[in-house]
């Protein structure tokens, strides 16, 4: 009797171990459900990994992607992007690229990290954009400034390229108070896939 | 013909002059009742105040360092950590320039424990070159009352506490001539025009305008006596006094050391909250005005057609002597932030306007919601303002054309239902988040939320901020003719227009 009670407490373990609800990343509608598990189901993430460049007039700007698959988000599970960058001006230089192999508990903690795939018609609805083509919204941090990076790959002159537009959050800013500099400036950026 | 004509030109030209000069020379010669001041009050912020020479010279005494005050080290002093508090450096500065050039500046102070009915000035003199300084306690009888003409308070003491500070060596007591035993304050007020004691109230520089503008003011006097029955020499000494109010002797000058105009703290612990104005009303009133003024009217239009931009523009809403007035719009924005404004919150502000863009979703969002409670939350935040605070976004009509953008508006019921709820979310994310995360990451699944269909928008919103301790507000037309609150009953969005 004792081991048919273990045999049963095992499987009830088990069991609630596979009661992890997958939620296609594009069907998610922004509800925390605990344990679950919003996945990127078509791999649309994976366009994304990569090595980017954007040179121009002095500015130099760098930004390295990849993705990680099924890490703690808030109260559940998620297929994430992450990434870091480097950023380079006649006033800053700025690089958290040695971050980027690191492993967080919390993988959303890279200065670039986001899970939410778009639509062309969701946010910043795209007009260029190819029918069923995936963009996403990412998070940003140039380490003073937090701000919302909205990406996408395309071609440009046949090259591989990341358009990557980048919007700060507002939070307010305390009368009186020294405003806190971006040191990324906001706008739309071209960046070249690196070999 | 032409000479007569030319030394005709140059005499009005002279009769012009004169009259500018005695005008101006006039400005500094208030009148109380019939009596002419001889002092003169104004204020200025603590950085303006600084480019002083006389009162930075006192203020590097009291720091005992060189003080830039293009720094922004007006933080802490000597005095400030010798005795425990700090100068509420968002406060203006009060300066009495007497005609002797005895100048005395008050500055507000907190200490980190605020106290029921009770605050304290700094106040420094300088005179002759020779800077002394003393803290002045206040014990309040009841909450100070508003007085909207001069952005002023009523206030009445039962008692004060006057604390001698030893300035190299020098003190209020040690420079009393003849050695007296005892020093007088008087302390400055001010009347409405017409005069009613009943209206007393601590001067400020409005009164002195004012008093400029229609020629007289009614300005009297509180004396206080502060004896010292053990006087330690050069040592600071503290001792109290019920004050005795006394008006201005007509023939009389000043015989009292210190003359002092209050600066009242601006906390809830010495204010009465004074709004008896309704939201709607409120609403209703703040966008009465003509479209062509520079009001908040025009303003907010001025908004409409940046809807259809990709970015947000807005400006901050004040209310300083007894005033309304509206920052520019874009201002304050960085200029390496073209694309988002960054809403003003403190001080004299009480609200904040901005459009959502092209690209947004048409409706107030949780970032909206929460600066409400961040412009409550601001200990610099005038207390009058706190129940007036406002968020107002304009919008694009993403169903129809007609009308092509519409205008909400945010108000508080509950600010602690409001703030228990922003916590809330706030704490659900991670420690190690910062804010900009934390809004992002809600803000994110925010968008998942309300999905692709504008004509939801507004339901969604208010199913799920709907409880927020907010009211929502909506202009009834373009013209802003009246306001209608916007709910939810039963799952179904309702329309109650102002009363």
């Amino acid at each position: 009797m004792k081991k048919i009670n273990l045999i049963i407490l095992l499987l009830s373990v088990l069991n609630s171990k596979a009661q992890t609800p997958i939620i296609n990343n594009l069907d998610w509608n922004g509800v925390s459900i605990p344990n679950s598990y919003v996945k990127d189901i078509n791999n649309d993430m994976n366009q994304f990994v990569g090595t980017y460049v954007y040179q121009n007039n002095g500015v130099y700007f760098k930004i390295i992607l990849k993705k990680v698959t099924m890490v703690p988000y808030i109260t559940f599970f998620a297929d994430l992007i992450v990434g870091e960058f480097e950023y380079l001006d006649i006033n800053n230089t700025v690089s958290t690229l040695s971050e980027i192999d690191i492993i967080y508990d919390d993988e959303y903690l890279h200065n670039i990290a986001g899970l939410s795939l778009i639509e062309n018609n969701q946010d910043f609805p795209c007009n260029d954009c190819l029918l069923n083509e995936k963009r996403m919204n990412l998070f940003f941090s140039d380490t003073q400034v937090g701000s919302d990076l909205i990406i996408r790959r395309t071609i440009i002159g046949g090259n591989e390229v990341l358009k990557a537009f980048r919007r700060t959050i507002n939070v307010g800013h305390r009368v009186g108070d020294n405003y806190i500099s971006n040191i990324v400036p906001d706008g739309e950026y071209i960046l070249i896939k690196q070999p | 013909m032409k000479k007569p004509l030319k030394k005709f030109k140059i005499f009005l030209y002279l009769i012009l002059a004169t009259f500018l000069y005695y005008s101006c020379t006039q400005e500094k010669e208030y009148i109380n009742g019939q009596n002419r001041i001889n002092f003169d009050l104004k204020e200025k912020s603590l950085k303006e105040a600084l480019d002083m020479p006389v009162f930075s010279t006192a203020y590097s005494k009291l720091t005992k360092k060189k003080f830039s005050s293009t720094t922004s080290e007006t933080a802490r002093t000597a005095l400030e950590d010798q005795f425990g508090f700090t100068i509420v450096t968002d406060e203006p500065v009060r300066i009495i320039t007497h005609a002797d050039g005895t100048t005395f500046f008050t500055l507000l102070i907190e200490r980190e424990v605020k106290e029921e009915l009770k605050f304290e000035n700094l106040i420094i003199r300088v005179k002759d070159g020779e800077t002394v300084a003393a803290i002045i306690k206040y014990f309040m009888n009841e909450k100070a009352v508003r007085v909207e003409e001069h952005d002023s308070y009523k206030m009445t003491f039962n008692e004060k506490e006057f604390t001698d500070l030893n300035i190299e060596g020098r003190t209020f007591w040690s420079t009393t001539p003849g050695g007296a035993e005892c020093i007088t304050t008087q302390e400055v007020l001010c009347s409405d025009l017409t005069g009613q004691e009943h209206e007393i109230h601590v001067a400020n520089s409005n009164c002195f305008y004012h008093a400029f503008l229609n020629g007289f003011a009614f300005i009297t006097f509180s004396d206080s006596t502060f004896c010292f029955p053990n006087v330690i020499g050069g040592e600071n000494v503290s001792t109290s006094s019920s004050s005795s109010t006394s008006t201005f002797n007509s023939s009389g000058g000043f015989n009292s050391n210190i003359l002092e105009t209050v600066l009242p703290c601006h906390t809830a612990n010495c204010i009465e909250a004074d709004s008896t104005e309704t939201p709607c009303d409120r609403l209703k009133r703040l966008t009465a005005h003509d479209l062509a003024a520079d009001g908040l009217k025009g303003k907010l239009v001025a908004l409409r057609p940046k809807t259809n931009t990709g970015r947000e523009y807005g400006f901050g809403l004040e209310y300083k002597n007894s005033i309304d007035k509206y920052t520019n719009i874009d201002v304050p924005i960085n200029p390496n932030d073209y694309n988002m404004i960054m809403s003003e919150y403190g001080g004299y502000i009480f609200g904040a306007a901005h459009n959502h863009g092209v690209n947004d979703k048409p409706v107030p969002g949780f970032g909206d919601i929460r600066f409400l409670n961040v412009m409550y939350e601001e200990p610099n935040t005038r207390d009058y303002n706190r129940p007036n605070l406002v968020t107002y976004v304009v919008v694009r009509n993403h169903v129809s054309s007609t009308p092509a953008t519409f205008t909400y508006a945010l108000m508080i019921d509950n600010q602690i239902l409001l703030k228990n709820k922003i916590d809330l979310d706030m704490n659900s994310l991670p420690a190690s988040w910062d804010v900009m995360r934390k809004l992002k990451s809600i803000l994110e699944a925010d968008s998942k939320y309300y999905g692709d269909d504008s004509s939801t928008y507004e339901q969604k919103f208010l199913a799920k901020y709907g409880n927020y301790g907010f009211t929502l507000y909506k202009a009834a037309d373009d013209n802003f003719t009246n306001w209608n609150k916007i709910k939810l009953e039963g799952g179904i969005v309702i329309t109650i227009p102002c009363p």
